[in-house]
């Protein structure tokens, strides 16, 4: 069965800009847990890569977390650790929509990887990670901003934001 | 952004082995009026659909079609899982069989293959809800005639009414939404304009 996720936030043009790294940090300012391990880092990075063989060969040597560094998925990744440490509280809708989205990238992005590989215990809790920062975000902007999914409609008390909130291609 | 559950949204339990069923149910999976088109008959429109409600509406009712998909394809596995050769070539299962052996692949139940040419996407808020409307009652005529061909197979029948129950429901949102459409152009020609194009309500000359 398959569901709508109504990524409405108004990322507009400057969205979930994986080639710029850059711009992303500039989000962070408030956070206070700078780094997160470096071994999650390192296991976004592996499947931010994406390109077959080469991940291949580094999962059969069970180097989960020794990828190479330097592609811009890994970064992204890395960001939304530093802002998992961050109170969801006061970010404006652009933030939240950016960490649902850096967030949710990195859960199916690992699903892909856990579903070849389902017992690699690092890839599983990178996953869990993720997808609490996921649920949480989730759960924030539709509380705040109007339901990104149907499942997370039961903020709408007086009226079904749903039809309300601009449509992620508007 | 679109995310899968894991379920049906109706339970499909099909204990009995039925290719000739089979081949004929296909045709919702990828036929004329079938839930693929159906899907991506709605999920195209919802584009230049300029009102609120509508857009939710074919968002909504686009993605309850790929539930339904998912439905035509496990009724059809389930008919022919358990087929052996023997009932295989009994029931004129051979044709479908030689290129796809068990595989789901979208047709109709003649063999012609699922093609866009099935459904239409005019960017004009009343042709295509009135295609939307159309197509959910050659939907359901066409679930009135898979069920007048499994009488003897109570569990396809109990899904098969399920979905043909959608059908109607569909088709009653989809008025409403048509109704909607109406209620903001002019009562007096609504075809002055189209308001997913003339979007400075402009003329198409057709005043």
């Amino acid at each position: 069965m398959m569901q709508n996720q109504n990524c409405a936030g108004q990322q507009g043009r400057s969205g979930m800009s994986c080639q710029q790294p850059q711009q992303m940090r500039g989000n962070t300012g408030n956070c206070q847990q700078p780094q997160q391990t470096r071994g999650n880092a390192g296991a976004a990075q592996m499947q931010m890569r994406g390109n077959g063989a080469n991940a291949q060969m580094n999962m059969r040597n069970g180097s989960y977390g020794q990828m190479q560094q330097g592609n811009s998925a890994a970064r992204m990744v890395q960001e939304t650790q530093r802002n998992s440490s961050c109170n969801t509280g006061g970010l404006s809708r652009q933030q939240l929509m950016k960490r649902v989205m850096l967030a949710g990238f990195a859960c199916v992005d690992a699903s892909l990887y856990l579903d070849t590989h389902p017992d690699d215990a690092e890839a599983l809790s990178y996953f869990k990670e993720h997808n609490r920062i996921y649920q949480e975000a989730v759960e924030e902007y539709s509380k705040t901003y109007g339901p990104l999914t149907l499942a997370h409609a039961h903020h709408c008390d007086a009226y079904w934001n749903w039809v309300d909130q601009p449509w992620p291609w508007q | 952004m679109f995310n899968y559950e894991k379920r049906l949204e109706y339970p499909i339990h099909i204990k009995e082995t039925n290719p000739k069923l089979a081949k004929a149910i296909i045709t919702q999976y990828g036929g004329p009026n079938g839930e693929l088109g159906a899907s991506m008959r709605y999920l195209s429109q919802r584009y230049t659909m300029p009102y609120k409600e509508c857009m939710a509406l074919l968002t909504d009712i686009g993605t309850e079609e790929l539930g339904h998909f998912e439905m035509i394809a496990t009724i059809v596995h389930q008919l022919t899982r358990n087929m052996t050769m023997e009932e295989l070539k009994a029931s004129g299962f051979e044709d479908y069989y030689v290129d796809h052996t068990l595989g789901l692949w979208p047709q109709a139940a003649s063999g012609t293959p699922f093609t866009a040419a099935m459904f239409q996407s005019t960017g004009d808020p009343i042709a295509d809800l009135s295609e939307d409307m159309a197509a959910e009652q050659k939907a359901r005529i066409t679930y009135d005639n898979i069920l007048r061909l499994c009488a003897d197979s109570p569990d396809v029948t109990d899904a098969i009414r399920f979905l043909r129950a959608r059908e109607i429901v569909h088709f009653q949102r989809f008025g409403e939404a048509l109704r909607i459409v109406q209620d903001k152009l002019n009562a007096n020609n609504f075809y002055a304009f189209n308001p997913a194009f003339d979007t400075n309500g402009g003329a198409c000359g057709c005043k």
